[in-house]
């Protein structure tokens, strides 16, 4: 796999693509900000976390521990950007 | 004499107005609160023409002001209709004709957002449960007493239907009360109680946590959805929040033993745990009791249109390891009968299987609207010696009674699935996908799964020269189902196997999938 630097604009850029992709097909997707209540507002519901965090393993290449699925690390786009951050440094 | 819900608000603010009845987060409301604001939602309410027998919807986000709308609704004497707020619009407005709701109780978002996307025809007057200023101007004292009997009903809760809609479960104060009159004595509820309300309000464990709770003074402690996707965070919550009995569907349960780090968190303050709408795996309640060994364990069982009918106590024997029978529904709770009946309508000896029937005060009303549904549900009773006519519900559940007089759930006799505690009819989704116009022909089934009982599968043969992806599908499926019944995975194919009589062979379908 080929080193790829991320900058936090493009990793958030491709989590919102994929929230949009996979979770927003029942509703308007502009509606999306990096700081929509994503567990809140329902976008993201017990099922989709399990296939948010298998994308985010195998897209940045790192594994995610189980007790960092908390609530404060997936609550928005910036949330989770975060999380992925600290993985990537 | 009690014999309406909304009386036991009444009862337990007069024994216990400073004690807190509701919290939400870091609000609550003392019982004087919440029977003072659920007075002034009866004020708003009959100002916009409420009165006796009327269907009143809820649709509103679980917090404080639901709680107290609940009971407004309750003090005049109307029934209220609890609706899923994340569920579409398309549902929300079928059951607002459905029932011919007189009001509406939301809050001022929800309500513009849906009087935007609806544009229904026949709106129903509105109350908006946040808008301080008409509150302020409706009368805090107590509504004059309706003059309702136990007969009348208190709710109606929706479920899944399989023509296509949702059905609506009447449920009489008659009815509900003698489910929470019996779970307040059996489980012992005290002021001092901290009970969790996890399930949403349109979902029928919410009448424990509502009224058992409230029946005895003690408090809800609202469980904020977001949580129920952390196992960690719920786990801290139940530890931090010091609840006493906790109540849930099993695969909330099973989340908190595998993902939960149970052992971190100090549980000494839960006395009881719950649990009720789908089977809970042997292995993971026994990993369950090893983290919160202290407390006592009961599986409570019956379909909405019945309350809880049935109960079992669990007891260290079941948990034995090389016990491999699924966990026992228990037998009838107290003022409460049950019986087993073959297909030719007779009682069957013990340890044959039928469907279970439940006799007593505690059955639904019938559903609204369906009388013809109603009556392959509500059957003349079979036992031949009782005298009249006395009318008894059918689960629908097939069961079979052990030696010690306990029943084993087995399955079901038609098409409805659970999964995560939910009650899914497989022929509404199949209804709802139909309708899409590239959609040859299909089938929905259920795939047996460990944490959430059944995964929800759709195998769709697509028209000649037509595609749609799956996520269009669910986005179609997403327009008229709420969330739970969306097929959690759907696979395309060229046909489908058909057995000799033509039908979609589902039986080789779910074979093949589980495999």
């Amino acid at each position: 796999m080929t080193q790829t630097t991320y900058t936090a604009a493009n990793i958030s850029r491709i989590i919102k693509n994929y929230i949009i992709q996979e979770f927003m097909y029942d509703r308007v997707a502009t509606d999306l900000t990096i700081d929509t209540l994503l567990i809140e507002e329902g976008i993201i519901d017990s099922m989709g976390i399990f296939r948010l965090i298998t994308f985010l393993e195998e897209q940045f290449g790192f594994t995610i521990k189980p007790e960092e699925v908390v609530l404060e690390s997936f609550e928005t786009i910036t949330a989770i950007t975060g999380l992925v951050k600290t993985h990537l440094t | 004499m009690t014999y309406l819900l909304s009386q036991l608000l009444t009862q337990s603010t007069r024994a216990h107005a400073e004690r807190p009845a509701v919290v939400n987060r870091k609000d609550q409301l003392t019982y004087g609160d919440l029977d003072e604001l659920s007075n002034r939602f009866a004020h708003q309410l009959q100002q916009v023409g409420v009165t006796r027998g009327d269907r009143v919807g809820l649709y509103v986000e679980k917090s404080l002001e639901a709680v107290a709308a609940i009971f407004g609704v309750l003090k005049i004497g109307a029934a209220y209709v609890p609706l899923d707020p994340a569920a579409p619009i398309r549902r929300i407005a079928y059951i607002i004709e459905n029932c011919q709701m007189k009001a509406l109780m939301s809050t001022t978002r929800k309500m513009a957002a849906f009087q935007k996307a609806s544009q229904a025809r026949n709106t129903p007057a509105s109350v908006l449960v946040d808008d301080p200023q008409s509150l302020a101007t409706a009368s805090a004292d107590p509504p004059s007493f309706p003059q309702a009997i136990e007969n009348d009903l208190a709710y109606i809760l929706y479920t899944s239907g399989s023509t296509g809609t949702p059905k609506g479960v009447m449920i009489s104060h008659r009815a509900s009360l003698t489910f929470v009159n019996w779970a307040y004595d059996q489980f012992q509820l005290r002021p001092t109680d901290r009970v969790s309300s996890h399930a949403p309000f349109h979902f029928d464990l919410s009448i424990f946590d509502i009224f058992a709770t409230i029946r005895a003074g003690g408090t809800m402690v609202l469980v904020p959805p977001s949580l129920s996707v952390f196992p960690i965070n719920l786990a801290k919550f139940i530890a931090e929040q010091k609840i006493t009995i906790w109540y849930s569907v099993p695969s909330i349960l099973t989340s908190l033993v595998l993902r939960g780090n149970l052992a971190e968190q100090d549980l000494s303050a839960l006395r009881t745990i719950l649990f009720a709408g789908e089977v809970f795996p042997i292995k993971y309640l026994r990993q369950l009791v090893d983290f919160v060994p202290h407390a006592e364990y009961y599986n409570l069982y019956g379909p909405t249109e019945t309350n809880v009918c049935t109960y079992y106590h669990l007891r260290p024997a079941d948990l034995s390891p090389d016990r491999n029978q699924a966990l026992s529904i228990g037998r009838a709770c107290a003022n409460t009968e049950t019986f087993v009946v073959n297909e030719t309508g007779h009682i069957v000896s013990p340890g044959e299987v039928g469907e279970l029937y439940v006799r007593g005060p505690g059955i639904m009303n019938g559903y609204w609207g369906l009388p013809e549904k109603t009556g392959t549900v509500l059957t003349p009773c079979p036992v031949p010696a009782l005298p009249g006519t006395e009318i008894v519900c059918r689960t629908g559940d097939l069961v079979r009674e052990t030696p010690d007089g306990d029943y084993i759930f087995l399955g079901r006799r038609d098409n409805m699935v659970k999964s995560r505690g939910y009650r899914i009819e497989l022929d509404e989704i199949e209804t709802v996908l139909y309708n899409h116009p590239a959609i040859e022909s299909l089938a929905v089934i259920a795939v047996p799964d460990e944490e959430v009982t059944n995964i929800i599968q759709a195998m769709v043969v697509c028209r000649t020269g037509q595609t749609v992806s799956q996520s269009e599908l669910q986005g179609f499926c997403a327009q008229s189902l709420p969330k739970y019944m969306i097929p959690d995975t759907i696979e395309f194919r060229e046909n489908l196997p058909k057995t000799s009589t033509g039908k979609v062979d589902k039986t080789s379908l779910r074979r093949e999938a589980m495999e």
